[in-house]
């Protein structure tokens, strides 16, 4: 559990590599990959169309950021999806004991990979964005305060991850497995620790809003033939499923 | 402003926080170019608020009440802006992870210089010059949660010297340092020295630093006192009174086996093992010290030990009641006042009105209110308190990771004391042995190159370092009459 909540927080940072790429095609794979989620779930005719098409937005997005960040955030990805299915496993068995109304358990897959590929999704927006551009983006367009925000949130969450981490183990330990709940209240104290910190030295130091934002590389042409790849293969799905 | 101008002058400060008492009360200091200065004194005597005033931080942020005269290169304080406040001075304060705006060190490091520099061949060569001066060029590519805290406090020394100020605030420096740690920041203090940078540094943990500094003060009642020259006089007296003893361990616990540990080994993921065939028995009456630098896997150790994860290869047996203080200490806490703490751990144990009924007599008799809230006690009765927890939830057996960490060496002092006291067995791990006290430890390992070694008798060349820190921090604090 540790081991798993640890290596969740590489979802939320991004790598020097990306920099070979445009900001421009960076950002507009995040948004497809977003977006497709959104069609899979708005215009699929039936689960299995649905589910299949959520399966390989998924897939596609753990290729694009294997390719970037290597394997510990697909690993992540992977824990996560493990995760939720886990999760409505439980739920279907524990409503067929306990004589409820027992879920469809298709429905449950189809729920578990929406709210994965969803998650995912957003988290690319960060692990294929640097703070710096998007705090160059937000300035740009008069929202330098969402900008400061950002800044000072997101690169705190790993941090807040890991005490999560440890905060589980001291609590599982000292209510002897049971009321894990409890860690939120030291995790909330020590982010508003963390948080007047932060205040300290933003207010002494400040921040740089100047980021070279990019529309075109040459490596650019490779993200384009994945997304094209992805739309076509999104396509000839629903095809396959119509005759 | 000549040369000759002392880059700070405080004149008869005081300083209180909204609706608090005041913590500085008519302190006088003077800090001249190029010069290194120590300031010592106990947790919450203000060492950390004095930083905030010098930076105007206590004003703005804390919007707290204050008089006096603060003079930065002879202009009054309220007379100039931050900016030229941040030239002047750079703050590395106590929490290292709080100042990165950016996930990759160099990103953060580039993104600090092009605000301070405005132009991007400007903000490399400046970045450049000061990973040059640490040494930190190994750094540059990690994500910053990824370093240790050393490493992260280098990183930040790197940071300060971007903007190329004319002097360094550490707010106690040493904190989460190992004995690796330590020695580089005392070469990184050289180093600051040779640049001609002045340097004032807020550190209960002083032994390591006397002989780096040019003056060393007490922060005691509000005030600041040098007392360079007795701390000087203080540590030879105590080299005459102590002879050259060396540390003999305790005898051994002789009581049943409460864990053990047979063949343990441990790697995270796919990479090099942790640890390699590690073999830890605990006996009751037990005393283990665990030492080993930053990353050595002594929490990874602890957490096994506890159950919370399993060896890869090797058995793990425990024959008791195992519980886990983390470094971290306020993770340790989950409710709002201590009393309730009591009450929580009581209904974990299936056990409630006589648990409870001991609990609060036992944390009264710590000298703690039950009534008040566990996240406002000193960092030192926040460990002791989570040993008396542990010993009314039925703990026999303690795992506490690195609790000296921001203890001043008196309070390490009493926390030994009320371990002895306690009756349970115990397993300590520390980073650092600049002070190590002898005689408690029934058992005593190294753990390194993810091998755990008992260490033999006599241990090294280590004093009764502890005792004879705490006996001079006292003598110090009781005023020049010594």
């Amino acid at each position: 559990m540790a081991l798993a909540i640890r290596d969740f927080s590489y979802l939320f940072t991004y790598a020097s590599k990306l920099e070979s790429f445009s900001t421009l095609s960076r950002f507009l794979v995040a948004a497809s990959f977003i977006a497709s989620v959104f069609v899979a779930k708005l215009y699929s005719s039936d689960p299995l169309l649905e589910s299949a098409r959520l399966a390989l937005v998924f897939a596609f997005e753990l290729l694009v950021v294997s390719y970037f960040r290597g394997l510990k955030p697909v690993v992540s990805a992977l824990r996560i999806v493990v995760f939720f299915v886990a999760i409505g496993t439980t739920v279907l068995y524990s409503s067929y004991v306990l004589g409820w109304a027992t879920p469809d358990p298709a429905s449950i897959v189809v729920g578990a990979i929406t709210l994965v590929a969803l998650f995912f999704s957003f988290s690319l927006l960060f692990q294929l964005i640097s703070l710096k551009e998007w705090r160059s983006i937000l300035s740009s367009i008069g929202a330098k305060s969402y900008a400061l925000l950002m800044t000072l949130v997101v690169p705190q969450i790993p941090v807040t991850i890991f005490y999560a981490s440890e905060a589980f183990t001291t609590v599982k330990l000292k209510y002897g497995g049971k009321k894990l709940y409890k860690v939120i209240v030291p995790l909330v104290l020590l982010t508003v620790y963390n948080a007047r910190s932060m205040f300290e030295s933003h207010l002494l130091y400040g921040v740089s809003y100047e980021a070279k934002l990019t529309l075109f590389k040459r490596k650019d042409v490779l993200l384009y033939v994945v997304e094209a790849v992805l739309i076509l293969a999104f396509t000839l799905l629903g095809h396959a499923t119509c005759h | 402003m000549n040369a000759e101008t002392p880059l700070l002058e405080i004149s008869d400060l005081y300083f209180a926080y909204p609706h608090g008492d005041y913590v500085l009360r008519g302190l006088n200091f003077t800090l001249s170019r190029g010069e290194h200065v120590l300031i010592i004194g106990d947790t919450g005597s203000g060492k950390t608020t004095l930083a905030r005033v010098i930076t105007k931080v206590g004003k703005l942020v804390y919007q707290g009440r204050l008089s006096g005269s603060i003079r930065v290169l002879g202009r009054e304080i309220d007379k100039v802006d931050l900016e030229f406040l941040t030239r002047v001075f750079h703050v590395v304060g106590q929490n290292p992870y709080a100042y990165f705006t950016e996930p990759l060190v160099y990103d953060n490091l580039l993104s600090y210089a092009l605000k301070c520099h405005g132009h991007v061949e400007r903000a490399k060569r400046a970045v450049e010059k000061a990973v040059e001066a640490t040494g930190t060029r190994g750094l540059l590519y990690r994500y910053f949660y990824e370093l240790s805290g050393g490493e992260a406090r280098r990183v930040l020394v790197a940071r300060a010297l971007v903007p190329d100020p004319l002097a360094l605030i550490f707010d106690e420096p040493l904190m989460w340092l190992d004995d690796q740690g330590v020695n580089d920041f005392l070469d990184l203090l050289g180093l600051l020295k040779s640049l001609g940078k002045s340097v004032l540094v807020f550190e209960h943990r002083f032994l390591p630093l006397v002989k780096h500094v040019d003056k060393i003060y007490l922060l005691t009642g509000g005030k600041l006192r040098e007392v360079t020259d007795m701390v000087y006089r203080l540590l030879r007296a105590q080299r005459a009174i102590d002879p050259k003893e060396r540390v003999v361990q305790g005898k051994a616990g002789g009581g049943r086996v409460l864990l053990e540990l047979r063949n343990v080994q441990y790697a995270y993921g796919s990479s090099e093992p942790i640890l390699r065939g590690v073999n830890l028995e605990v006996r009751e009456g037990d005393s283990a010290l665990i030492y080993g630098l930053n990353g050595c896997g002594k929490t990874t150790l602890l957490k096994i030990a506890a159950g919370y994860l399993k060896p890869k290869r090797g058995v793990v047996n425990k024959y008791a009641n195992v519980m886990y203080i983390p470094q971290n200490i306020i993770l340790f806490y989950t409710e709002e006042a201590v009393e309730k703490e009591v009450r929580e751990i009581c209904v974990a144990k299936d056990s409630r009105s006589r648990c409870v009924e001991e609990g609060i007599y036992k944390v009264r008799e710590l000298g703690i209110d039950p009534e008040v809230s566990p996240f406002n006690l000193s960092h030192g009765q926040m460990v002791k308190l989570a040993i008396t927890l542990a010993s009314i939830a039925g703990a026999r057996v303690l795992l506490l990771d690195e609790p000296f960490s921001g203890l001043t060496y008196s309070d390490r002092l009493k926390l030994l004391d009320h371990l002895k006291k306690s009756n349970v067995s115990f397993i300590l791990t520390t980073s650092t042995l600049d002070a190590f006290q002898e005689g408690m430890w029934t058992r005593a390992y190294k753990l390194e190159s993810g091998v755990l070694f008992e260490l033999g008798k006599p241990m090294g060349t280590a004093e009764n370092k502890l005792r004879i820190a705490a006996q001079l921090y006292e003598a110090l604090r009781s005023g020049p009459s010594y």
